[in-house]
């Protein structure tokens, strides 16, 4: 597969505070690649960067194989996704999709003819003479997709499209979206907040903070195999206890914790002796003994969400844990009954802290 | 009786009023044009008649008057349309102190005496039409559209800067993403986001210009405009006529706001 | 002399390369601001607006202040040996033509003016306030638009026939003297126009809604919780506009009395229109000075003169009472 965007040593300042410090990264052709992060982990603006609304400070972004240096937003072969989507309001839903061909000077039937292949593609076909502000959220969203679409981009950006939307619609929209780049083939680079999001949808995650790119990989080993403890903690639900390494042994090793020795894997190779917290999900937590760590103390509360339970107990002071029950659990604990979970060593994941 | 009766009523009271007497000038107006009494009187009330708005097309005079005025209304509309646009245009786009200055050197004219608008704008157009001899400019006509659009482009400034703080900035961005030029940009996006404050500015500078006293009279120079005729008439004597005018005007405002309102139900 | 050598020009000049210096200093963001907008459109607002700041405000202003400070000579002696720079044409402000008394009628008249504005600052302020307070904080929106029309609708017809209306209104024969003659009240007309009743009334009706806008605005921001929270404090409702409602309406309340002193000290048709024989003003006095005497130069000094005035009262009170410019002119 041919490299479709490669960022190389960006940096990005604005007058004293750096925005992005030093990011690298390539993007397949036809990839759906998501930088994820919290707000003001410097992803937008590496996004903005590519479309051209900032020039970098230094380093250099390349779009098949062509560098970006000095070329205008308006000549770049991107085309972005506003958050706000940014539908012009004195424009029909077609007239906003066939926007970027009429600004190229092709001409009408041509455009039409495009448009309506848009449409299709978006399923609004009876809705292209529609104001956009007479459809509803979801119908805009596909709108805006379409739009940035029809310019045949080399590259589709999406900054956060889905934000706007309530629970289920954008739920809904994920998997359109994602059958949508199945569909055309074009690369996508996501820009999102939320690890759900980025988990369902993407071919690749580049988790970031703080300027900096944490770790790059697919969803599965980004979820179950995290290189740093932002990852761990940032990606999914996680519990941390922090301590100290005691031991370590091909692979793995033996963390000394307030919660007594915890063993999980090392692979980060820390040393005896080092600063680091282990990292486990709470449904790795299974109740009984069946696992190398053992935790015990006393239920505190529990939430019920529908097809599964958090239940987050004390095992002693101050240090809280959570574990996931699943629907077929018997008797929910009372609080402050005793309860003792385990967990296996491959399960967990020590890293420096 | 409670208090707070009392207050409610007295302000019941005043709001009345307040009201009655807002609408007194027109309702003194519209009595006096439709009374047969040379005099322009309410009462006594001798009788119904049109001939007083007969009187004003009679009047050439006041004919003229305002067909000038109409003249400078249109010019001072074309004038200063653009250059209010352009100057929100540019406060939108500067920051810190430059903008604080060029807003309040922008703001002053509001805020300056009609009559020293005037006489600034008489006196530098005659000094500079002797130093390069060109004659167009001392122009009562001319004059008085650059005098009034000095402020009037100010009241279209703010106009557009309220409808500009409401457009989303990702619209343009959007537009250049797609692959606009800055032109095609400014035409395709912020034209037609403006459009409806350029017509709210258009017609608010028109009725400025026609209504404007202070500046003309001085700008004006031999020339006359409705309001330098209507100026004369009422110092040397004052006429029934005078009021069928009035009220005129205000059909002819009533008119306008109407077919507005119809065209934007209509759309 | 060639003509374009005088200090008016000078300084115009002087503006523009000063203009152009800022622009050439601030090159970068010149360029950021041509990438922005496009060489069409960029040239387009900076042309406009150089056009609209120097042509029509700057230099008519720079004119303006270079005449009032020369004599009123016929054209053929310009740029001669007596066309020199003089203070005669403000000294006559304040010493009559014999060059020894004072010239009280016009200094009167320009203290009149300004404190008669400032009056009908004060009674634009009371009468609108209960009604802008009433409608930002009380009116449902059918009330609201209601009252807004009937606002607005007199203002439609032009300040003269305005004026006109009150003349009417306050003649020998007009409705109110009728109206008391008729009730018995009085048995003889009275002269409103020598005591001044219909100049100021006519005043403050022009620019009673300059100063309802803002403060309308300003009280509209105002959250109606915290005039419910003063009420639940037990705030008495003097207690409540004194403390909490005229604080928070400051800024609306200093553009509006800015606006309106402005527009009456510069007002010239009303004073001339429904002022009595006696009544003094003095932009009267500034247009006689044109079309009765043709002295440009001492109108011209007379016209900076009210401008200053103007302004050195608007500073000293936005002093007093700590208010910005910025905050007026919103």
């Amino acid at each position: 597969m041919a490299v479709s965007v490669s960022i190389e040593n960006l940096t990005i300042r604005y007058g004293d505070s750096t925005a992005v410090t030093d990011v690298s990264f390539d993007i397949q052709q036809g990839e759906f690649f998501t930088l994820l992060g919290p707000s003001g982990c410097g992803k937008t603006t590496i996004l903005r960067a590519i479309a051209g609304f900032i020039e970098p400070s230094a380093g250099e972004i390349r779009i098949g194989g062509q560098s970006m240096r000095g070329v205008g937003a308006n000549r770049r072969p991107t085309a972005l996704v506003f958050q706000s989507l940014a539908l012009f309001p004195t424009m029909s839903v077609a007239d906003n999709i066939g926007y970027g061909l009429r600004v190229r000077g092709v001409g009408k039937a041509e455009r039409n003819r495009r448009v309506d292949e848009l449409l299709q593609l978006v399923a609004l076909e009876d809705h292209g003479r529609k104001g956009v502000n007479e459809i509803s959220g979801g119908q805009r969203q596909r709108v805006a997709i379409a739009r940035a679409l029809a310019v045949e981009p080399t590259v589709l950006l999406l900054d956060e499209p889905l934000s706007a939307l309530d629970l289920k619609l954008r739920q809904h929209m994920r998997a359109e979206l994602r059958a949508i780049q199945r569909r055309v083939g074009t690369t996508f680079i996501y820009i999102t907040h939320d690890q759900g999001e980025a988990l369902a949808m993407s071919d690749r995650i580049a988790v970031m903070n703080a300027g900096r790119i944490e770790q790059i990989g697919e969803a599965r080993g980004i979820y179950t195999r995290p290189e740093t403890a932002f990852v761990a903690g940032f990606v999914g639900e996680t519990n941390r206890v922090p301590g100290r390494v005691l031991r370590t042994f091909n692979g793995s090793a033996v963390l000394e914790t307030p919660l007594g020795n915890l063993a999980g894997l090392n692979p980060a190779g820390l040393a005896i002796g080092d600063k680091a917290a282990i990292f486990v999900r709470p449904e790795a937590l299974k109740s009984g003994t069946g696992g190398e760590n053992h935790v015990s103390g006393q239920a505190d509360t529990f939430i019920y969400e529908g097809n599964f339970g958090h239940l987050s107990f004390l095992v002693n002071e101050g240090h809280a844990l959570t574990a996931l029950l699943p629907p077929d659990t018997g008797a929910i604990p009372e609080r402050g009954q005793p309860v003792s979970f385990s967990f296996g060593a491959g399960d967990a994941i020590i890293l420096a802290d | 009786m409670t208090a707070a009766r009392i207050g409610r009523l007295a302000f019941l009271l005043y709001t009345v009023v307040f009201f009655a007497v807002m609408l007194l000038p027109l309702l003194i107006m519209s009595g006096t044009a439709f009374n047969t009494s040379a005099y322009p009187r309410l009462i006594p009330f001798e009788g119904p008649t049109l001939e007083w708005f007969a009187a004003i097309a009679d009047d050439r005079q006041l004919m003229e008057g305002l067909s000038t005025s109409i003249k400078i209304g249109i010019l001072t509309v074309l004038l200063a349309l653009p250059l209010g646009f352009a100057g929100a245009l540019l406060l939108q786009q500067v920051t810190g102190s430059l903008r604080r200055w060029l807003y309040v050197v922008l703001i002053a004219p509001i805020l300056t005496p009609g009559v020293v608008i005037g006489i600034g704008t008489v006196i530098f157009w005659r000094d500079f039409t002797r130093a390069s001899g060109l004659g167009f400019f001392y122009d009562g006509i001319v004059l008085t559209v650059f005098a009034q659009t000095s402020f009037i482009a100010a009241y279209c400034m703010l106009i557009f800067t309220a409808r500009l703080d409401r457009l989303d900035l990702a619209l343009e961005e959007a537009a250049r993403d797609l692959g606009a030029s800055p032109t095609q940009s400014f035409f395709h996006v912020l034209l037609p986001h403006m459009a409806p404050a350029i017509a709210a500015a258009a017609f608010i500078a028109f009725l400025s210009s026609v209504e404007n006293y202070n500046a003309t009279t001085f700008a004006i120079l031999s020339d006359k405009t409705l309001t330098t005729v209507l100026y004369g008439k009422v110092r040397l004597g004052i006429s029934p006529a005078i009021s069928a005018l009035a009220v005129l005007m205000i059909l002819a405002t009533l008119g306008v706001i109407a077919l507005a309102w119809l065209l934007r139900k209509k759309k | 002399m060639t003509p374009f050598l005088t200090p008016r020009y000078l300084i115009t000049a002087a503006l523009i390369v000063v203009l152009v210096a800022c622009t050439l200093a601030a090159a970068r963001h010149v360029r950021s601001f041509l990438r922005r907008n496009g060489l069409p459109v960029g040239l387009f607002v900076v042309g406009a607006v150089v056009f609209w700041t120097i042509v029509l405000i700057v230099a008519p202003q720079i004119f303006m202040l270079d005449l009032s400070f020369r004599f009123n000579l016929p054209r053929s002696q310009l740029g001669g040996p007596q066309d020199v720079l003089t203070f005669q044409n403000y000294r006559s402000l304040w010493i009559g033509p014999d060059g020894q008394s004072w010239n009280l009628l016009q200094l009167r008249a320009l203290a009149v003016t300004l404190a008669g504005s400032v009056f009908v600052v004060l009674a634009c302020f009371a009468i609108c306030y209960p009604i802008a307070f009433h409608l930002a904080q009380f009116a449902g929106e059918r009330r609201l638009r209601l009252a807004l029309a009937l606002l607005i609708v007199p203002y439609w017809i032009n300040e003269i026939l305005r004026a006109f209306a009150f003349r009417i209104l306050f003649t020998d024969q007009g409705l109110i003297n009728r109206l008391l003659l008729e009730s018995g009240l009085i048995s003889q007309p009275v002269d409103f126009f020598n005591i001044e009743v219909p100049l100021y009334t006519g005043l403050v009706y022009a620019y009673l809604l300059f100063m309802f806008f803002p403060l309308y605005s300003a009280l509209r921001s105002l959250p109606h919780e915290q005039i419910e929270a003063a009420r639940d404090l037990g705030a008495p409702w003097w207690h409540i506009h004194l403390f909490v409602v005229m604080p928070a309406a400051k800024a609306g309340i200093a553009s509006g009395a800015t606006m309106v002193f402005m527009l009456c000290a510069g007002s010239l048709a009303i004073p001339q229109i429904l002022g009595g024989t006696r009544t003094l003003w003095f932009t009267p006095i500034v247009y006689d000075r044109f079309f009765e005497s043709y002295d440009w130069p001492q109108g011209a000094a007379y016209a900076v003169m009210l401008l200053l005035t103007c302004i050195v009262v608007v500073l000293t009170v936005q002093r007093i009472f700590r208010v910005g410019l910025r905050d007026v002119v919103r």
